[in-house]
């Protein structure tokens, strides 16, 4: 093999390993996620049964907008009527407010009406991810071909 | 399927940010438009809404859709962008502390609108207002390529 080669091979391999560690990944029902985290369920009682598939945290709400896939969780400590449209742009249908954060009721009612389930937990984001993530709930995939995957 | 359609934004209307962009959204949704179009569109119409909100004296979201295309054109009434090109890097921003609050002014929001878009254009001057203008095909892009070069 000669060195110019190296630099490829190496990629390829990166390549393969996130996609076979991605194919490992599982997905989990809302009540999965729940029992994982100990959340509290805020609305939506009665979607617990649909499966998230992946997972992203962010606080920025634009962040999310570029990279998160539906049938995404979304994690977030932003309390605010705005999380609630991002979600509905993007067709989440499950958000958890992590740090204990408790939204306003007009959050509450937001998501009531778009259907849009929400759980708290009394836990940092990192803690809240690193027990998704444990529990075999893979992040949402990134780069630009993801990204225009939505076409 | 042809609709025009007129929404108004008025500046620093923090509370009803998002609206428009879901009026928009159940009217392409209403009008049997493939999911990941309207995904694109949604995306694309939020963030234009929020820029609106945060940055614009107000403006209108102007929304047509023909046989072939959506087309939304986003205008305001100032004050208008120096440098259209700096604002449109990524990371760029000159959000206000109440924006950031609400998870935007991470300068990602006019990255997002062109990614999403299939077309995409935008002229600004100082003083006067800025528009862009957004087009989402809605047949492969080969025939609109074939269109466009008049073919």
């Amino acid at each position: 093999m000669t060195p110019q080669l190296q630099p490829e091979m190496e990629q390829n391999q990166c390549c393969l390993d996130t996609t076979q560690s991605f194919m490992e990944r599982k997905t989990l029902t809302l009540r999965e996620v729940v029992q994982v985290l100990d959340a509290r369920v805020l609305t939506g009682e009665e979607h617990l049964d649909s499966v998230a598939h992946c997972a992203c945290s962010s606080d920025l709400m634009s962040d999310v907008l570029a990279f998160v896939h539906e049938k995404a969780l979304l994690l977030t400590g932003l309390a605010n009527t705005q999380v609630i449209r991002t979600a509905e742009m993007l067709d989440l249908s499950c958000i958890i407010f992590v740090r204990g954060k408790q939204p306003p009721e007009e959050v509450l009612e937001l998501a009531r009406e778009l259907d849009v389930t929400l759980l708290a937990v009394n836990k940092t984001m990192f803690v809240s991810a690193g027990l998704l993530y444990q529990a075999g709930l893979s992040g949402t995939p990134m780069g630009w071909e993801n990204r225009r995957e939505v076409n | 399927m042809n609709a025009h359609e007129i929404y108004s934004v008025e500046q620093q209307d923090y509370d009803r940010a998002g609206s428009a962009s879901a009026a928009i959204k159940l009217l392409l949704r209403q009008k049997g438009i493939d999911k990941g179009i309207i995904r694109r569109v949604a995306i694309a119409a939020y963030e234009a809404e929020i820029n609106l909100i945060i940055h614009s004296e107000g403006g209108k979201m102007e929304l047509t859709i023909d046989d072939d295309m959506i087309t939304l054109e986003v205008y305001d009434r100032g004050p208008g962008i120096s440098d259209v090109m700096l604002a449109q890097m990524e990371g760029f921003s000159t959000a206000c502390d109440v924006a950031r609050n609400m998870g935007f002014g991470a300068g990602m929001g006019l990255p997002n609108i062109r990614r999403n878009a299939d077309d995409f254009v935008m002229a600004s001057r100082p003083s006067i207002g800025t528009l862009m203008v957004m087009n989402f095909y809605l047949k492969p892009q080969d025939d609109a390529d074939k269109r466009r070069m008049g073919i």
